[in-house]
Formats: structure tokens, C-alpha cells, sequence
């Protein structure tokens, strides 16, 4: 039974060993702008912060991988939900974006906020300190009101 | 036993009834005009033949009629509107939609590539004015 038990232990091991060559392919992040360089148009710096804290992992082009994201398969996760959220909104492209695309990404960003659909629930249960009080999330549906208006010309 | 068969016998037809409503539904897309009165008479056909059969409210999906209603669209706040429209050209530019699933079973749900420019100019032109 034993006997049993250890090889079935020693075929999990070698199974994991093997799998950590396929490549996880973990979005690159851009070695130009550096974190504190990305700009938000008008976000105070309490805004920023928040950002920054909860938000920039994967909607930046600086995400901080920690050791385990190099570790398969934790590593196909956080690539697969990386690119998907950089895809969604990329706060390092956020001058980038036409006004028009201003509106939509504020409005997104609002509405995941005030339905706590982001950050993600196992994001903030693997960071600490992520997970956004009403206060914070006021700061920033405030700061998405207030651009909303300003770009419709209100 | 005899109750049994009754059951089956009524759930079967109450399915096969949601069937040919689904059906009919489908096939009533062109004759639900007046909902989209509001679009300018070219971007309305565009809409009325190749959205309307999700995007309405007796489109076929739930995931489709809350991401875009058409019929709704143009009551919305300004900004969503706005955001809306930048959805659509999105989706037009990708060529995401109609989805391909859609076109592979009717394969006359394709957009053609001038329909999809007479939808995209008029979202362009609409989110500037709705943004000036």
C-alpha cells in the first residue's frame, strides 16, 4: 500500500519536473516604461496608488511577476488572465486611447468597481492589501465620473 | 404509469411549441421594424438584417441583447452610448461579428464589407456629435 502511495508520489513529481519545460508564455513587460512613468491622464495620486496597487498586475505592461509565476501550471493562469486584462484595458496605453475609447474604458472600469467583479477574487486572496475598500472604490468611480464628464464635454 | 406518459406526452409538446416560437421569432426580424426607426434609413437595414436577430429584445441570446440592444440604444445616457458604439466599431474592425459560429450555420448573416463601413461611419460620426 505503501509502495503504492510512493509511486504514485514519484510519478506526480516527474510529472510536474516534465511539464516545467513547456513554455508558459507570460506576457513581456515593457523595459521602457517603468511603472512609475505610466501616465493616467488626471487620476490624483491617491488614484494612482490604488491603481498601481490593485490594478496595474494586469492591466499594465509592468506586471510584477512573483517566483511562482514562472512555476507551470500556475504560470499558464497567470499568462492567460494577463493577456486577457491587458487586452481589456492597458493603463500603459491609456494616452493611446481616442477619446471615444476613454468613455467605454472609464464606464467598464466603473461598472467591474461598483459590481466588485475586479480585482479578481483570487487575485486579492493571493495579495494582500489588494482588495479595495468602499472608500477606495469611491475615490475611483469618482475619478471615472468626473472623466466621463469631462471628455463628453458636460 | 398512465400519468407518467401524460407528463412526457405535455412536456414534449410544450418543447416542441418553444421550437416553432424560436422559429418564428427568427424569421420575424425583418418585420420588426419601427424599433429601429430612429437610425438613418441605410444603417438601418444594416442593423435590421444583420444585428437584429440577437441585439433586439427577442434576439436569441441573453448574453448578446445585454451587451447591445439596438431598439434601446439611442434612450441610453450619452456616454454609454459612446461606449456602446466604440463596442461596435471594435467588433466591426476585428470582424468579430455577426460571430462565426452564426455565419458558418447561415452563412447569409455575413456582413459584407461596405454594409460594415456604412455602420462604422455612422458610429464615428455619432460618437463625435454625442461628444462635442
Amino acid at each position: 500500500m505503501k509502495k503504492k502511495l510512493y509511486f504514485s508520489l514519484a510519478i506526480l513529481i516527474a510529472f510536474l519536473i516534465v511539464i516545467q519545460l513547456i513554455p508558459s508564455k507570460l506576457p513581456v513587460n515593457s523595459v521602457v516604461q517603468l511603472p512609475e512613468n505610466i501616465q493616467v491622464q488626471n487620476a490624483s495620486n491617491e488614484v494612482m496608488t490604488i491603481l498601481k496597487t490593485s490594478c496595474f498586475d494586469c492591466h499594465s505592461n509592468q506586471t510584477d511577476y512573483r517566483w511562482y509565476s514562472h512555476i507551470v501550471p500556475v504560470s499558464w493562469l497567470i499568462a492567460r488572465d494577463v493577456s486577457k486584462g491587458r487586452e481589456a484595458l492597458n493603463f500603459s496605453e491609456w494616452n493611446t486611447y481616442n477619446k471615444r475609447k476613454l468613455v467605454r474604458k472609464l464606464e467598464d472600469i466603473k461598472e467591474q468597481i461598483t459590481k466588485k467583479e475586479m480585482p479578481m477574487r483570487i487575485y486579492t486572496l493571493i495579495h494582500p492589501g489588494t482588495k479595495l475598500n468602499e472608500a477606495q472604490m469611491l475615490l475611483i468611480t469618482d475619478w471615472t465620473d468626473q472623466e466621463t464628464k469631462k471628455i463628453m464635454g458636460q | 404509469m398512465k400519468k407518467r406518459v401524460v407528463l412526457i406526452m405535455g412536456l414534449a409538446i410544450v418543447a416542441v411549441s418553444f421550437q416553432c416560437n424560436a422559429l418564428t421569432n427568427r424569421g420575424s426580424q425583418d418585420v420588426k421594424a419601427g424599433t429601429t426607426t430612429e437610425y438613418p434609413e441605410a444603417v438601418k437595414k444594416v442593423i435590421d438584417s444583420k444585428c437584429l436577430g440577437c441585439h433586439s429584445p427577442e434576439g436569441r441570446s441573453d448574453k448578446a441583447k445585454e451587451a447591445l440592444n439596438w431598439t434601446t440604444l439611442m434612450g441610453l445616457e450619452k456616454s454609454s452610448q459612446v461606449s456602446k458604439l466604440d463596442k461596435v466599431i471594435e467588433v466591426l474592425d476585428k470582424g468579430d461579428m455577426p460571430p462565426k459560429k452564426m455565419i458558418e450555420m447561415h452563412p447569409e448573416a455575413k456582413i459584407s464589407e461596405a454594409d460594415s463601413k456604412i455602420l462604422k461611419d455612422w458610429a464615428v460620426a455619432t460618437s463625435d456629435v454625442l461628444m462635442k
